[in-house]
């Protein structure tokens, strides 16, 4: 049985319809993130599942139980808000215990567990301390022991580690991800930071303007991005547009902005079906020659960033469009300096192609 | 070295003269005359003997008029600050909570009784209380008494005028130590179990302490200064420390009696001050404390 069932959730606040259709299925024990820019509508799908806001429309199904009518008290989902939201009336100890006592567990067994979650983050020490006397770090960890106390059905993170800085905000992912699966605990983490989500999630849905674009593994997402919105938002794509000119048994001929490219024939594309190409940059070479190869693009370096392992260019094809373009591990054949011309080419099977709508398109 | 030291420090401190300047002329003179006039033996008509002498405290202390007016001044001042803060909690509260515009409208009507001087308030209650003002009125048409309630020139009177003119402040006060809390903390206690009252017990009301406190400073020592109100509506019946000192300073004309009780009354208004700032240091306010 999954954990948490979302189904065609809707959320409107007067008019403005934040949450459209919204989708999604979390496995027990899973770590699934909500990514998507600020304003997409990540802290409001949070908040209904937790039950501070209530559904226009939809379901959410926690553990099987549609929790339509279980107030918030009631749902035993531990909530770590953005500005961690902790008691400043209370030590670090009673913050932690506030939840046991709420659940009527006795003074022994609190004792224990609050304890056990101090160790869990390692704030033994700090057990007599106010809020206002922590750093933003440790805060954050109060936070989480104090959600993890009580074993709970959901751990909910509204974006924990934005206010954090970016060597805590690391060595915090890491141990986010640790605890989660020492206990088990089925988490969903809202960021807006795409690294982030890749790399401490099993799954990301990919949210925009109140919808998921995609739900997917990290790697599905990053190699197999569905929409132009999740191509570019996670890592950078090179946007191909154009439409299918000819077509045989074999191979389609594509008139695209960057010029002419043949591809093999695919499914449900047909003579001019327009067509959006996304391509990430290590995706594509780039080499000082240029034959007479198919699908090999004029182009000139305009930019050259060189990293050491990689070199980051920017060129300008005949057709006067920017690519972006990283070589991994350059040799003599890829080693270009600005003004240089050469000609890119990649593996039609490493462009992920789809087709667009001509509303889409604007 | 210690004297380039002062100096340094001195140089540091000039932007604050104005200040210092201000305090010496409103505060520290007015003070040092007050403190050396309740030492100075009195003449009469205002004039005292500048010879050094104790009596003017034993009088007092050992006067049992002048004691039990004092001590039922300061169970006054307690008595309406709590009386306020059990009336304008729920007021400060709703307001805060349930925005709009009806909330709004009614945030700014508290703070109307403030612009009126309390002169003009008071003989509005003086109309209101009579025998057969409004309230009597009232409360014979709806036959909950039979004769009129006597409550102009008792203490009863007193405190409802009081009363009444203090809560603006407390609701003000109250108001601006729920607003300060942050409406993710009390949201946090409901994810951990607690339900809404739960959540009034252990996170809103504690947290609202500071503005209570902050409410019952303003309405304590403003209770401990009133004047007007004790005389019109108590009509000389009701006395209060400041209407003994208005009474010695104005009319019986011993300024060294009046002096010491001005004192006090000071003493009285420092410690409750003393008492706020020392809750709102404290950590768990968010207070300076390490
Ligand atoms: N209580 C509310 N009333 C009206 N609009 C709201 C309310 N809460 C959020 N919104 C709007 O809903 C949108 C999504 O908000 P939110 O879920 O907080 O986004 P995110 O967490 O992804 O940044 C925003 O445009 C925001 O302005
Ligand atoms: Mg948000």
């Amino acid at each position: 049985m999954d954990a948490l069932v979302i189904k065609n959730l809707e959320k409107k606040f007067g008019d403005i319809e934040i949450l459209k259709t919204i989708n999604l299925e979390v496995k027990q024990g899973e770590f699934v993130s909500l990514l998507g820019p600020s304003g997409c509508g990540k802290t409001t799908t949070l908040r209904i599942i937790a039950g501070l806001l209530d559904a226009t429309s939809g379901e959410v199904y926690i553990n099987g139980v549609n929790v339509a009518d279980v107030p918030v008290h009631k749902r035993n989902n531990g909530m770590v808000f953005q500005n961690y939201a902790l008691f400043p009336h209370m030590t670090v100890a009673q913050n932690i215990e506030y939840g046991l006592k709420q659940h009527k567990i006795s003074r022994a067994e609190r004792r224990k567990k609050v304890r056990e979650g101090m160790e869990l983050v390692h704030l033994e020490y700090l057990a007599g301390r106010y809020p206002k006397q922590l750093s933003g770090g440790q805060q954050q960890r109060v936070a989480l022991a104090r959600a993890l106390v009580l074993q709970p059905n959901l751990l909910l993170l509204d974006e924990p580690l934005s206010n954090l800085d970016a060597r805590l905000r690391e060595e915090m992912q890491m141990e986010i991800r640790n605890i989660q699966k020492k206990l088990n605990v089925t988490t969903i983490f809202v960021t807006h930071d795409q690294k982030e989500a890749l790399s401490m999630s099993d799954k990301v849905a990919v949210m925009n303007k109140g919808i998921i674009e995609q739900y997917g593994t990290p790697e599905e997402l990053y190699d197999n991005p569905k929409t132009e919105f999740v191509s570019t938002f996670i890592g950078y794509s090179n946007l191909i547009r154009g439409v299918v000119s000819t077509k045989d048994e074999h191979r389609m001929l594509l008139e695209t902005n960057y010029g002419k490219v043949q591809i093999p024939l695919q499914d449900g594309l047909e003579t001019g079906s327009r067509i959006l190409g996304l391509l990430r940059p290590e995706r594509i070479r780039l080499k000082k020659t240029f034959g007479s190869d198919l699908n090999c693009i004029r182009c000139t370096v305009i930019e050259r960033v060189y990293a050491g392992s990689s070199i980051r260019y920017t060129v300008k094809t005949i057709t006067d469009q920017n690519v972006v373009v990283t070589v991994i591990a350059p040799d003599e054949s890829n080693n270009l300096s600005v003004g240089e011309e050469g000609c890119i080419q990649w593996l039609a099977q490493n462009m992920n192609l789809i087709e667009v709508n001509d509303e889409e398109t604007d | 070295m210690k004297k380039r030291i002062l100096k340094k420090d001195l140089a540091g401190k000039m932007p604050l003269l104005p200040n210092i300047m201000y305090m010496i002329i409103f505060f520290v003179i007015p003070m040092a005359l007050l403190i050396s006039y309740s030492f100075f033996v009195n003449k009469g008509y205002g004039r005292v003997e500048h010879t050094l002498t104790t009596e003017n405290y034993i009088n007092f202390f050992t006067n049992k008029y002048y004691i039990e007016t004092f001590i039922a001044s300061f169970i006054m001042a307690v008595i309406i600050s709590i009386l306020a803060i059990l009336v304008s909690y729920p007021i400060a509260f709703y307001i805060v909570r349930y925005k709009g515009f009806k909330m709004k409208l009614a945030s700014s009507l508290v703070m109307v009784p403030m612009l009126a001087s309390s002169v003009v308030t008071c003989f509005g209650w003086y109309i209101m209380l009579g025998n057969t003002g409004i309230i009597n009125s009232v409360l014979i048409g709806l036959h909950m008494i039979d004769e009129p309630v006597q409550l102009l020139y008792t203490r009863t009177g007193v405190y409802i005028v009081l009363l009444s003119g203090q809560l603006p402040y407390m609701i003000t006060s109250i108001m601006n130590g729920i607003a300060s809390i942050d409406e993710n903390v009390e949201q946090a206690a409901n994810t951990l179990g607690a339900n809404p009252v739960k959540i009034f017990l252990t996170i809103t009301l504690p947290l609202s302490i500071p503005g209570i406190s902050a409410g019952m400073l303003l309405v304590f020592t403003g209770i401990l200064s009133a004047y007007v109100v004790p005389i019109v509506i108590g009509g000389g019946k009701v006395n209060t420390l400041a209407s003994l000192i208005v009474n010695q300073a104005s009319t019986t004309l011993n300024w060294p009696k009046a002096a010491v009780m001005a004192l006090i009354l000071m003493v009285m208004s420092s410690v409750a001050m003393f008492l706020n700032n020392k809750l709102m240091e404290s950590k768990r306010f968010g207070g300076g404390g390490r």
